[in-house]
């Protein structure tokens, strides 16, 4: 007989335990938000953080006269018995604010692009099958990036995710296929970079749902510093906040630490760039400009979204300032979702369906006749 | 080719036989497809002819209420946040309706396929679908989102009768002028039939006025009117029988003694080539000695009472054999007459002479209009329709010998269940009144549900045609008339002023 009750009840009783600790030691932390400054603390320890306080008012900008373009990509994979169907698609959603109606909006390649169809034949394990994906989607979306740039001036350019690879997307054994691609993927972003400096673009990755713990992991090395210089701070003894920081992530946190408009002080993507997986790639094929982050928190019930940009000529304070006040009203208009209103539009051109795929499956079979390499997985045709 | 206007989609539920969808792709007009236009696709059979049935919009971004109400909360409209004009997506629903295999119309047995172009029915296809006769046909307008000439067939629409149909306002009259305009219009090649209009109130005499001003046609030389003031019932021509129908209270005996009186005057006449009167008639029973007395009492007491009508004479004025001509138009105009049964009296008489008359084929084939033809074939008793007897018998017998009814009435419930159902088309314009929306679409072939609430809907100037005249119920906007209209009658305000000033 089942207790589902009895599992729940400890699930909950658990969770709320986490929570309460969670909340309070938010609310400690709030308490000395306005007022903390850690300027006097030894630079040695703060190296890659650009300001000296927690957290920062932002002033949302008048968008009209901006172009700011969105951009996001969608890739379906599709393994076979001896091949990868693989279907990417990347849109940029260009909105001209020139109006109070609303923006005028273009979209590059198309409204509708047509989707770009690979095949790999090459063997790859499931976890390197879906790492070649997305390495795909990464290529479509990253071409867009740079051709956009070319065809339209626009004053600043919102990718959806990352301004780096993710480690997930660096493969994990020396298969030649997968390291030719991700080298490729590093070159075009190098390129997407020099391209945004060459034409003075503020380039900006937006990160929806960040599992970071990087801001976690600055506030677990001032902390120390903090509660002996802040009396409000003190509580934090009575508790082991230790524990609790280490159950937490940025969102998590930050969602009950800043308020509406605010957002977190600059600091550098990685501590130490030089032991990053991939900033150190990056750094080994001749980047070597900061890509700075800051979370910033636009409705009151959502959580607050990462923002990593690509620091160059401009003080990165002043850049960090510029893009917040673009992108805090572009993203504040729904209370429970913050996600800028170009990224919206570019996922929902940019998506594929399933639907796209089996058609694109369908005409390949017909194209070429039964293949055995081409049959689907049996899992993916069973009779019943 | 005509416009194409979308493609075959697939949904979980066609495209089927009876139904399917396409995706409105050209939107270059602001309204690209309308319910009721019609389609065609192309099928394995042929060319399929649909009608739009339901058109939808889609946008993806307003298919969540809660969603739109959180980005709208700021007081902007979602428009000014997001590129929403961009999609939209019109999707329409398309009911097969025929196959047009080598001009032939079969039923639809096999579904368009998905991704087949939607274009607007082209002229031809309509025009055979819908039985259209393009080249000599009535002109009644056109059909309704096509610019295509409602072009009806003079034979289907008129052999089997026609009732046109709707409330007070809805433009009955100013549709039977037109119809009457086209029966003028038409050529001696293409075949012309002669038009009697009972006009109950004036409405058509306008017709018959010398028209000077350009952008008119004149038919003041093919329209004549007669008032009732000049009309006289010719008493030689009334059968014992017919004055039964006149009085029909009279008594088979009373019937039987006024036979053998008529049968006397009748020797009479045509000894002396002098016609009798009805004073000559109630003169004769008077004198007659072998009448019964209560009989001859009862007879008197009725023909006294005809004879106060002032409709009857020796001979008749006008002479209906005269004045029924091919593409001609006579005009009864029955305005001054304030009495029902004067009114019904008059109406038996001159269609039953005109359809002796035709039957005799003494006069063309013709179309008698009947202007609020309720009163004169309701469906209630037949003592308070003294002429529901011939209309009903035209009705049923008139399609041998070419003599058509056309019955304008506002309470098609009220009218006779015998006659409606004789008029093998009917004309409707709007109609509101529950009760006779539901005996329409009793008595209608081809009216469901959805053309009755369209029926409630209509404007001023738009009808359906059902029926005989058209092989689909077929939406028209009225053309404009080509005479002059008649001058608009006095609104309330005016009428209320001018009483006041004649009479204090």
């Amino acid at each position: 007989m089942f207790d589902l009750q009895r599992q729940m009840r400890n699930v909950v009783k658990d969770l709320v335990k986490i929570e309460e600790h969670k909340d309070l030691f938010s609310k400690i932390l709030r308490s000395i938000k306005t007022k903390a400054d850690f300027s006097s603390l030894p630079k040695v320890g703060r190296l890659d953080l650009l300001e000296d306080k927690l957290a920062y008012n932002v002033t949302p900008t008048n968008l009209r006269g901006l172009c700011v373009a969105g951009i996001d990509g969608g890739v379906l994979n599709r393994s076979l018995q001896c091949a990868d169907l693989i279907i990417t698609r990347a849109v940029a959603a260009i909105f001209r604010y020139e109006s109070e109606e609303g923006p005028n909006v273009d979209y590059f390649p198309d409204k509708f692009p047509e989707p770009k169809i690979i095949i790999n034949i090459t063997p790859l394990n499931k976890i390197n099958s879906e790492i070649n994906a997305n390495l795909e989607r990464l290529k479509t979306e990253l071409e867009v990036a740079i051709k956009v740039q070319d065809e339209y001036s626009v004053d600043a350019i919102l990718l959806n995710g990352s301004l780096i690879p993710q480690i997930t997307d660096k493969p994990h054994v020396s298969t030649s296929l997968l390291i030719k691609k991700y080298e490729q993927i590093l070159d075009l972003y190098i390129k997407l970079y020099e391209k945004s400096i060459e034409t003075n673009t503020i380039l900006a990755g937006v990160i929806e749902d960040s599992r970071s713990t990087r801001f976690i992991q600055i506030l677990n090395r001032l902390l120390p510093h903090l509660i002996y210089r802040y009396s409000e701070l003190k509580n934090l003894l009575n508790f082991d906040y230790r524990q609790v920081l280490k159950l937490m992530r940025d969102s998590d946190f930050l969602f009950r630490f800043l308020d509406v408009g605010e957002r977190t002080l600059v600091f550098s993507y990685s501590e130490k760039p030089q032991e990053h997986l991939i900033l150190r790639d990056l750094e080994e094929k001749g980047w070597t400009k900061p890509i700075n982050v800051f979370y910033l928190k636009t409705v009151e019930f959502d959580i607050p979204i990462r923002i990593e940009f690509l620091t160059f000529r401009d003080n990165p304070i002043n850049l960090a300032n510029r893009l917040a006040s673009i992108i805090y009203p572009l993203s504040s208009y729904h209370s429970e979702y913050a996600t800028p209103s170009v990224i919206i539009e570019a996922d929902a051109r940019a998506r594929l369906l399933e639907s796209d795929l089996e058609i694109i499956y369908d005409s390949l079979v017909h194209a070429v006749g039964f293949l055995p390499s081409l049959l689907k997985l049996r899992r993916d045709r069973r009779p019943f | 080719m005509e416009r194409e206007v979308g493609t075959v989609i697939c949904t979980s539920s066609g495209p089927s036989a009876f139904e399917f969808d396409f995706v409105v792709t050209n939107t270059s007009l602001s309204v690209p497809v309308r319910t009721g236009q019609f389609v065609e696709v192309s099928t394995e059979e042929g060319k399929l002819i649909a009608q739009v049935t339901e058109i939808m919009k889609t946008n993806r971004y307003f298919m969540h209420a809660e969603a739109v109400r959180e980005y709208e909360r700021g007081g902007k409209p979602l428009t000014t946040i997001f590129p929403v004009d961009k999609w939209e997506y019109i999707i329409a629903k398309a009911k097969p309706l025929a196959i047009s295999i080598n001009g032939q119309l079969e039923r639809v047995t096999f579904p368009p396929s998905p991704g087949e172009k939607v274009r607007l029915a082209s002229q031809d296809t309509l025009a055979n679908f819908l039985g259209l006769d393009i080249e000599n046909g009535i002109e009644l307008g056109t059909v309704r989102y096509h610019n295509i000439p409602a072009r009806l067939n003079l034979t289907r629409l008129l052999q089997k009768h026609v009732a046109i149909l709707a409330i007070s306002g809805a433009g009955k009259s100013y549709l039977a002028s037109v119809l009457t305009e086209e029966l003028l219009l038409r050529s001696p090649a293409k075949g012309r039939v002669a038009v009697v209009i009972v006009d109950v109130h004036g409405e058509y005499v306008s017709l018959a006025e010398k028209v000077e001003s350009s952008g008119y046609v004149d038919f003041s030389d093919r329209v004549s009117v007669f008032k009732t003031s000049f009309f006289q019932i010719a008493v030689p021509q009334i059968s014992e029988r017919m004055f039964g129908e006149f009085q029909p209270q009279i008594s088979p005996i009373q019937i039987r003694e006024l036979g053998r009186v008529l049968k006397n005057l009748k020797r009479k006449m045509y000894e002396t080539g002098i016609p009798y009167s009805l004073q000559d008639v109630i003169r004769e029973i008077e004198q007659d000695e072998k009448m019964n007395i209560r009989t001859k009492e009862a007879l008197l007491g009725w023909l006294y009472d005809l004879e106060e009508t002032g409709l009857f004479g020796p001979v008749e004025s006008p002479n209906l054999d005269k004045i029924v001509k091919p593409g001609h138009a006579a005009i009864i105009d029955l305005s001054e007459i304030i009495s029902l049964r004067k009114k019904q009296i008059l109406v038996s008489y001159v269609a039953r002479r005109l359809f002796d008359l035709r039957k005799q084929e003494k006069i063309p084939p013709f179309v008698l209009i009947l202007e609020e033809a309720h009163q004169f074939c309701p469906e209630a008793r037949r003592e308070l329709a003294i002429s529901k007897s011939i209309i009903e018998t035209i009705a049923r017998e008139g399609r041998k010998f070419f003599a058509s009814l056309c019955l304008i009435s506002q309470r098609p419930v009220k009218l006779s269940t015998t006659v409606l159902s004789q008029c093998n088309t009917h004309i409707i314009l709007r109609i509101t009144n529950p009760y006779d929306l539901k005996h329409i679409g009793e008595s209608s072939e081809g009216i469901d549900r959805t053309v009755l609430d369209v029926i409630t809907t209509l404007n001023v100037g738009e009808a359906l045609i059902v029926g005989e005249a058209v092989n689909f119920p077929l939406f028209i906007k009225i053309r404009k008339r080509r005479s002059k209209e008649p001058k608009h009658a006095l609104n309330l305000e005016d009428a209320a002023k001018k009483f006041e000033k004649q009479y204090t």
